[in-house]
């Protein structure tokens, strides 16, 4: 019998402890792909955020450092100067990466720290329960915004690779999503060649991904993945916003 | 640099620096602020010259996790402040502590609270004696009170944080670490024989089981518990070890001084001019912040059932709290008199005297 | 205080040296085997634009590193003069710029003040910024609280690696200072 695909060796086979139709499962499975094709596995320090992706040690075999909220760019920024020949991956949430460290991100993506950076925005706090995200959109009910995010008070909800694009040593940005098999694809795409940078000392990447929280959000998974078609990616258009390798 | 041994002519917050270089620091992050930036200034060229990591953060904040990143990663790693800077790093700090990273941390103490002055103070004490941060654990805290004092200890405190696996601060003031003294830049001299080996270091894990540095313990339920007990165990163990003390004059004293740091040299010209003049008073000095000194004190309590003591503060009445616990079940609270300056002022060889006078005519 | 000790204010403006006074004397006190402590002002005071040194030397070990008032005194520009004046206990020894400083400036008439028309002087020499080591040769030869020669080794040290090529020039206008009362 042909084995078409298997799980990653990278990454634990107990399961995780995600939600029905959470974005966080396939960005890990990507990882892990990531990681075994690439060899990574046993060079890699990985950095867990404070979020759903808190016990990130428990799904994958590898190095890991769990962070205080929003502080991941600052030890990564350690990790690389201690051990420049290991591979360093930044996990971070929304909340982590734009609201309570937005200051670290923005200084280490200035500074053109060669690391990888992957962001998930979900445009809500999951693991608190559902609560408003600097990235929530414009209208979206969420248990902190109970009638809906409103710019006035509340402002609009900010574009990562956007505000970072204008950072000159920033290397490669591009925002993806989940949400579909062929956008999984692209955002393996995106992952592989963000990994691939820090390899080769390119320097700064980042990918945003754009992710479903069912349970956040109120809804269906399916609907969540329409969520993203019709509302994520008009106010987040996908796409490279730098790559100047 | 100057030959081994030979005295040179440094600043306080200079002299910690060289200390760290020294005693094998790898990495060196802060953000400037007033009365310790000459620490940054010095090692921003220093560490360059040694081909060493100095990264000069965008706040207190990042600086004290770059501190946790490097210690995870298993290298030697210091950073320094004032106290509204050391605020901000509490955050950082009882993740380290819990994480059980071995860190320096020095600390310049400024006037307080608020952003207060940059004039020397001790008001700092219970934030560094107590934890600071969120959460049961305890720092080493050691207190230099001369430039020399400052850079040995300095080396001393990263084997310290080796040994026990935890962040160790100099608590320096604005006084001592603007101070020009000669001192004496002796080579690294370890404090133990063998240190434990950083086997729980992130290196990736190539040839054995991942490491994971971790602070979350939801799952079993007592986890959490289970650390603490462990944490205070060892505190228990350094509180045995490594309570740090020098006394003078203390045998057959009138009052005994008790005081630490910068206060604790004002203190002794005062003393001086006293004995000078007949009666005795002597001076308890303590070296360790934490674990405080207590078997010492208590034995001079002890010997000396009479005797009243005078704690001299650059705070309004911190390191006080401490005397009163170590002698509450043999010196009544009526024999212990307080004298202490906030606001970043300080007592002087003066009023220092004065005070002696008052107790020894109460 | 406790033992002997010589309290010395160094003052003047930011560039003219004072920092540099106060570590040719205390490197010259680790040469003459004394103690030393010394305490430059920092932070908003010193943007102001004026620096401060105050350096104790004795043959005991020196404790308080506060110094309220001082006992020999090395002014080099008029605001210094006034601002600090008060400070200086009866009768000590105060040296003063007087290409800088009119001494009818202070009110104290129960100081030992001695003029030194140091800018000039230094300019002659051929470097302005001299000006605070011939005021330190008129005060070490007025005071004698340190050998010249361990001036020599002071200056010896506070000029060394990249400075070197000012040691000379310094150590002429420590001897013009000292030469000249």
């Amino acid at each position: 019998m042909k084995v078409l695909k298997t799980q990653p060796k990278s990454i634990t086979t107990e399961g995780t402890k995600y939600c029905p139709g959470c974005g966080h499962g396939i960005v890990l499975r990507l990882i892990g792909e990531i990681v075994d094709e690439l060899g990574l596995r046993e060079k890699m320090i990985l950095t867990a955020p404070v979020g759903c992706a808190v016990v990130l040690y428990d799904y994958i075999t590898c190095d890991v450092i769990e962070c205080p909220h929003g502080r991941a760019p600052a030890i990564g920024t350690a990790l690389k100067r201690v051990h420049p020949d290991k591979f360093i991956l930044i996990y971070q949430g929304d909340g982590d990466l734009a609201a309570i460290g937005a200051a670290e991100i923005i200084h280490a993506a200035n500074r053109g720290e060669n690391m990888s950076v992957l962001f998930v925005n979900n445009a809500i706090y999951g693991m608190t329960g559902g609560q408003m995200a600097p990235t929530t959109l414009i209208g979206q009910k969420t248990t902190t915004s109970p009638t809906g995010r409103c710019v006035k008070g509340m402002g609009k909800p900010i574009r990562v690779c956007e505000l970072l694009s204008s950072l000159e040593e920033t290397k490669y940005l591009e925002r993806t999503s989940v949400h579909s098999a062929r956008n999984i694809n692209k955002t393996k795409a995106a992952i592989r060649k963000a990994f691939v940078n820090q390899i080769n000392g390119i320097g700064f990447s980042l990918v945003e991904i754009l992710s479903m929280c069912p349970v956040g959000w109120r809804l269906s998974p399916r609907d969540s993945q329409s969520f993203i078609e019709e509302q994520m990616t008009d106010y987040f258009p996908l796409g490279v916003y730098k790559d100047t390798d | 640099m100057a030959t081994e041994n030979k005295k040179v002519l440094m600043k306080g917050n200079e002299a910690v620096g060289e200390a760290a270089i020294r005693a094998g620091c790898q990495c060196y992050f802060a953000y400037p602020i007033t009365p310790q930036t000459e620490t940054p200034e010095y090692l921003s060229r220093r560490m360059e010259e040694e081909n060493l990591v100095f990264l000069q953060a965008e706040s207190e904040v990042a600086a004290i996790n770059m501190v946790f990143g490097a210690a995870a990663a298993g290298v030697r790693v210091m950073t320094s402040s004032s106290s509204p800077g050391m605020s901000l790093k509490q955050e950082g700090i009882s993740y380290i502590a819990c994480a059980e990273m071995p860190c320096v941390i020095i600390n310049v103490v400024r006037g307080g609270p608020g952003l207060g002055n940059i004039e020397a103070s001790q008001a700092d004490y219970f934030q560094s004696t107590r934890g600071g941060g969120h959460g049961d654990y305890r720092c080493i805290v050691l207190a230099p009170n001369s430039v020399q004092e400052s850079y040995d200890m300095t080396v001393q405190a990263f084997d310290l944080a080796d040994y026990y696996r935890m962040p160790v601060f100099i608590q320096s003031d604005g006084i001592i670490g603007q101070l020009v003294e000669p001192f004496v830049m002796g080579p690294y001299t370890p404090m133990f024989d063998e240190l434990p080996p950083k086997e729980w270091a992130l290196t990736g894990c190539a040839g054995r089981e991942p490491n994971v540095i971790r602070t979350l313990f939801l799952n079993p339920p007592d986890g959490l518990e289970k650390q603490n007990v462990r944490l205070y165990e060892k505190y228990d163990r350094i509180e045995a070890e490594q309570q740090w003390y020098e006394d003078y004059n203390c045998d057959g004293a009138e009052v005994v001084i008790i005081a630490y740091g910068c206060a604790s040299r004002i203190a002794r010209s005062a003393i001086k001019t006293h004995n000078g003049n007949g009666s005795k008073v002597g001076m308890f000095r303590p070296k360790t912040l934490w674990p405080w000194p207590k078997k010492r004190l208590i034995e001079i309590a002890e010997n000396n059932p009479k005797v009243k003591f005078l704690v001299i503060e650059m705070s309004m009445g911190q390191m006080i709290e401490d005397v009163y616990i170590s002698l509450m079940d043999i010196v009544p609270k009526s024999r212990i008199a307080f004298y202490g300056i906030g606001g970043g002022w300080h007592p002087t060889p003066d009023s220092v005297y004065e005070k002696i006078q008052e107790v020894l005519a109460e | 205080m406790a033992g002997k000790e010589t309290k010395i204010l160094i003052a003047g403006f930011g560039g003219q040296g004072i920092i540099l006074a106060g570590n040719v004397l205390a490197y010259a006190c680790i040469d003459a085997g004394k103690n030393v402590c010394a305490m430059a002002s920092y932070g908003a005071e010193v943007r102001g634009g004026t620096a401060k040194a105050i350096i104790s030397i004795s043959d005991e070990q020196i404790d308080s590193p506060i110094i309220e008032t001082v006992n020999l005194a090395m002014i080099m520009n008029a605001p210094s003069f006034v601002r600090y004046s008060s400070s200086i206990e009866k009768d000590s020894p105060v040296i003063v710029n007087s290409s800088m400083i009119d001494q009818g400036q202070t009110e104290r008439s129960d100081l030992d003040i001695l003029g030194v028309d140091a800018t000039n002087l230094a300019i002659k020499i051929g470097n302005i910024k001299v000006a605070n080591i011939i005021m330190l040769g008129v005060m070490i030869k007025k005071t004698g609280i340190l050998d010249p020669d361990s001036i020599t080794g002071g200056l010896k040290r506070a000029f060394s690696g990249s400075k070197k090529g000012l040691y000379y020039i310094n150590e002429s206008a420590f001897r013009s200072g000292y030469d000249l009362y």
